[in-house]
């Protein structure tokens, strides 16, 4: 790790909003998480924007980065989930061929809203909701159905990271407050892996980036991040 | 005809202001009867998280996004019937229709609708918009579905009362798809085990 | 709880610098030239130059940033590039959002004109109409432009339209984008570079980041420009410019601070002046036009009248009476031929606005709506009972009532307004 973002990061830790720890204790994946193997898995377009910050705190998309990224994890997880006997079917390839319609459409933007409640509720320190503390239960619901048709498939992987990353120049204001937040701001890096079992609807495995993976800006930081972030991947 | 750009310096001052921290939201145990405002006697039969925010409380099981129960506990002349969060305060969205006294159940319909309007939702639409009553306190109900700014379908269920001139509202809202009805039958039971103390 | 990748997401978009753009065999010639047009270019930069304009002129670096070509695409991995698959994702959320109008006709008649002033460049632009309030129009440095529908409620011509698309096609060909994050990026750094080591002032840096929102006044005139010549060369009415932007500001200094849905105005700090001297230039253009210009009037108000009710009725929900009052003012200055919905909708203002003199107002509008040409929307008799109601007169209000559910026998509030019928009846 460089020694800005070792700076950085305890900046970070320490403007934390300190309520409860993030429960390691608890699994984020169902009890009755069967093995994919012999399964067909359509991996569904990955949201993934790599930003770079430069001096001032404007997060700026980085097209090389992010172009390499989408591809390099693409074809990460074929490989990954190949070598475990899973059919994987590519999400991009159906839908250059045809459109999905309203409801597949609806369905993606409610994973991504499910995938921030879950990552509020079991991530994060703050604002973490009691309801679901005691048992990982989340859901697109039997309208998942619609994505097991039109991808012949029999679980939806979706992936997304968004992350900052600051230049080794970078410069922030120099008070307090201000500093500790572009601190945040440059070590801002979320990421998650979700798998939904399409005939239930029912989220059966997510991982969060682990904070300590180096991100995805070269082949070799994509690949040490995808096997932290796939460790406790079923099959 | 402004540019993108003019949205971002606001953001971009949003980010970093970020919210300091608050206190966590607190449990609601299924099968405990909850007193809202020594007024209002509910039963839930589920669990739920409960967020507070001067006259108005949030519930949900899943999250904000995917189910709340909102209540706006007695509003009075010059109240809002939503609670801004900081990010709609950022955005300057610090001005929403404000309920008064002299209103009726479609006074309060048509505010509703302007608030969310005024909040950025699409799509907005209601109907079955009746009279009901909780006790003698004369009342009124709405459904309603909107598109937010998330781009997700939403559908929900509003029910007003007037007590002593103020104004009390419980709305439930939730995706469409599959969040709706999720906690349907959980939440028509709680609205109806409503009662005044 | 919001999307926990929004704000860096959108922060995003404040980004780009000048990376060159990669050519296509194919280029065209530039249907828009105003810029490059020294009359044009030399009045504009000579009439609106002020003292302190100086920090705000275009910097050689920016000058020398080529315009648009057709086709033309940012340099693979670029800054430009990332600014570009920002706004892609950006566009893919917005065309399957609930606020995308779709409406056939309006949109056909709406891209049909912004493919006619875009010229070469229609291919590479989209267009969408926004069901939003607000006087607004922007476009993304990728080509994809958004109109919002209290934009159309605002114009008054085709020609108007242009004007509005033209510019926006300014700031998308002339690259504001990428200018505008560019220096934004610069400024900041010299501001941190300024005071290092002396403690960021918090108020300076947050009034720095503030100023920052919004194209230059440079990048404005430029725009300016080329909305006038696309115009021009469309056939259109230049006076069309001039006029529109005034009755613009007359909407809009009537708020002090106009915020919310319409930044529009705090990020275009229109001065009557500027007004001014875009009507002299229009007469300049104007005199350069082999044909007489045309205004497009008729068409336009064909296509927009029929569906202002609903954009009127989402800038009343807006609850900024004194700038809708203005606006509504101006629609009935305009030989509007359905002045019945215009006076419906002022008597809103006054029945939600409630202050003092409020409700007679709003009494007399409604009775002005009843009485005079065109349709009002059959709510005007549920909002003239509810009017009469907090008059205290129950039974008018009651008539009033029954009115609207005889005028309009499916409405969605049926139930509730028979009951409050029922209530005034036995009072």
């Amino acid at each position: 790790m460089r020694p800005l973002a070792g700076l950085l990061a305890g900046a970070v830790l320490l403007v934390g909003c300190g309520s409860a720890p993030p429960s390691k204790s608890m699994p984020t994946w169902v009890d009755d998480l069967e093995p994919l193997a012999g399964r067909k898995v359509v991996v569904m377009k990955s949201d993934i924007e790599l930003y770079v910050i430069r001096s001032g705190a404007l997060p700026e998309l980085n097209a090389g980065w992010t172009t390499s990224a989408r591809k390099g994890v693409a074809a990460f997880l074929d490989r990954r989930l190949s070598a475990k006997k899973i059919t994987v079917v590519s999400a991009e390839q159906v839908d250059a061929e045809r459109k999905g319609g309203p409801l597949v459409e609806q369905l993606v933007r409610l994973q991504s809203v499910v995938a921030d409640s879950i990552l509020a509720s079991h991530f994060e320190r703050s604002d973490r909701l009691p309801t679901k503390e005691r048992r990982f239960e989340w859901s697109l619901g039997s309208e998942a159905q619609a994505l097991a048709e039109r991808y012949e498939a029999d679980y939806a992987l979706f992936v997304a990271f968004h992350e900052n990353y600051p230049t080794e120049d970078s410069v922030g204001p120099d008070s307090g407050r201000l500093s500790r937040r572009f601190a945040a701001m440059s070590l801002y890096r979320k990421g998650y892996a979700m798998l939904v079992d399409l005939e239930s609807g029912r989220v059966v495995w997510f991982a969060e980036r682990d904070r300590w993976s180096p991100g995805l800006r070269t082949p070799g930081e994509l690949r040490t991040t995808l096997d932290d972030l796939l460790e406790n991947f079923p099959g | 005809m402004r540019a993108f750009a003019a949205r971002l310096g606001c953001l971009a001052l949003g980010l970093l202001w970020l919210a300091g921290c608050g206190g966590g939201p607190g449990l609601i145990e299924a099968g405990a009867p909850v007193v809202l405002s020594s007024t209002l006697k509910l039963d839930p039969q589920i669990a739920w998280s409960r967020s507070r925010s001067g006259w108005i409380e949030t519930w949900t099981v899943d999250g904000d996004a995917l189910n709340r129960l909102e209540f706006v506990k007695g509003a009075s002349n010059g109240d809002a019937l939503i609670a801004l969060d900081l990010e709609d305060r950022e955005n300057g969205r610090s001005e929403l229709p404000v309920f008064d006294r002299g209103m009726t159940g479609l006074e309060v319909h048509d505010l509703y609708v302007a608030t969310l309007s005024q909040l950025g939702y699409s799509r907005i639409a209601t109907r079955d918009v009746a009279p009901w009553q909780l006790g003698r306190r004369p009342g009124f109900r709405f459904a309603f579905s909107h598109v937010a700014e998330d781009g997700l379908e939403r559908e929900g269920l509003a029910l007003g009362f007037f007590d002593d001139g103020e104004l009390w509202l419980v709305t439930y809202t939730a995706p469409k798809v599959h969040y709706f009805q999720k906690y349907r039958p959980q939440v028509e039971a709680l609205l109806s085990s409503m009662t005044l103390l | 709880m919001r999307h926990f990748f929004a704000g860096a997401v959108v922060l995003a978009l404040l980004q780009g610098c000048a990376a060159e753009t990669e050519r296509r065999e194919d280029r065209g010639k530039p249907v828009i030239q105003a810029y490059e047009d020294p009359l044009v270019r030399s009045r504009l930069i000579e009439k609106t130059e002020s003292p302190d304009d100086e920090e705000d002129a275009p910097t050689e670096e920016q000058a020398r940033l080529d315009s648009l070509e057709p086709g033309d695409k940012p340099q693979g991995g670029s800054d430009e590039d990332g600014l570009w698959m920002k706004m892609a994702r950006w566009e893919e959320d917005l065309s399957t959002s609930g606020e995308v109008v779709e409406d056939p006709e309006l949109l056909a008649y709406v891209r049909g004109l912004a493919c006619r002033l875009a010229g070469p460049h229609c291919p590479h632009i989209r267009v969408y109409v926004i069901s939003r309030p607000g006087f607004n129009a922007r476009m993304a440095p990728n080509g994809a432009m958004e109109i919002w529908t209290g934009g159309l409620l605002r114009l008054r011509s085709e020609a108007e339209l242009a004007a509005m698309i033209g510019h926006e096609l300014g700031h998308y060909l002339r690259r504001h984008a990428i200018q505008r994050l560019r220096s934004t990026r610069t400024k900041i750094a010299s501001f941190l570079e300024g005071h290092a080591g002396t403690g960021t002032a918090r108020a300076g840096y947050r009034d720095l980041l503030g100023s920052l929102s919004g194209f230059s006044r440079s990048n404005e005139r430029e725009a300016d420009g080329y909305g006038l010549q696309v115009l021009a060369e469309a056939g259109y009415e230049p006076k069309a410019v001039s006029e529109l932007w005034r009755r613009v500001h007359a909407e809009f200094k009537t708020v002090e601070v106009y915020r919310n849905r319409s930044a529009f105005y705090a990020t275009h700090p229109l001065s009557e002046e500027r007004a001014e001297i875009l009507a002299e230039l229009a007469e300049d253009v104007r005199a350069k036009m082999a044909a007489e210009p045309v205004s497009g009037r008729d068409a336009y108000l064909a296509m927009i009248r029929p569906r202002r009710a609903g954009y009127l009725r989402d800038e009343l929900d807006q609850r900024q009476f004194e700038q809708a009052e203005a606006l509504l003012d101006g629609l009935l200055a305009d030989d509007d031929p359905n002045p019945a919905e215009l006076h419906y909708f002022k008597g809103e203002i006054h029945r939600l606005r409630d202050d003092a003199g409020d409700p007679r107002k709003a009494l007399r509008s409604y009775d002005t709506a009843m009485a005079a040409a065109g349709e009002a929307p059959p709510e005007l008799h549920r909002s003239r009972g509810l009017l009469l109601r907090r008059m205290g007169k129950g039974s008018a209000a009651a008539a009033a009532l029954a009115a609207y559910l005889e005028a309009v026998p499916d409405a969605p509030d049926r139930a509730l307004v028979a009951d409050l019928i029922a209530s005034l009846e036995g009072q």
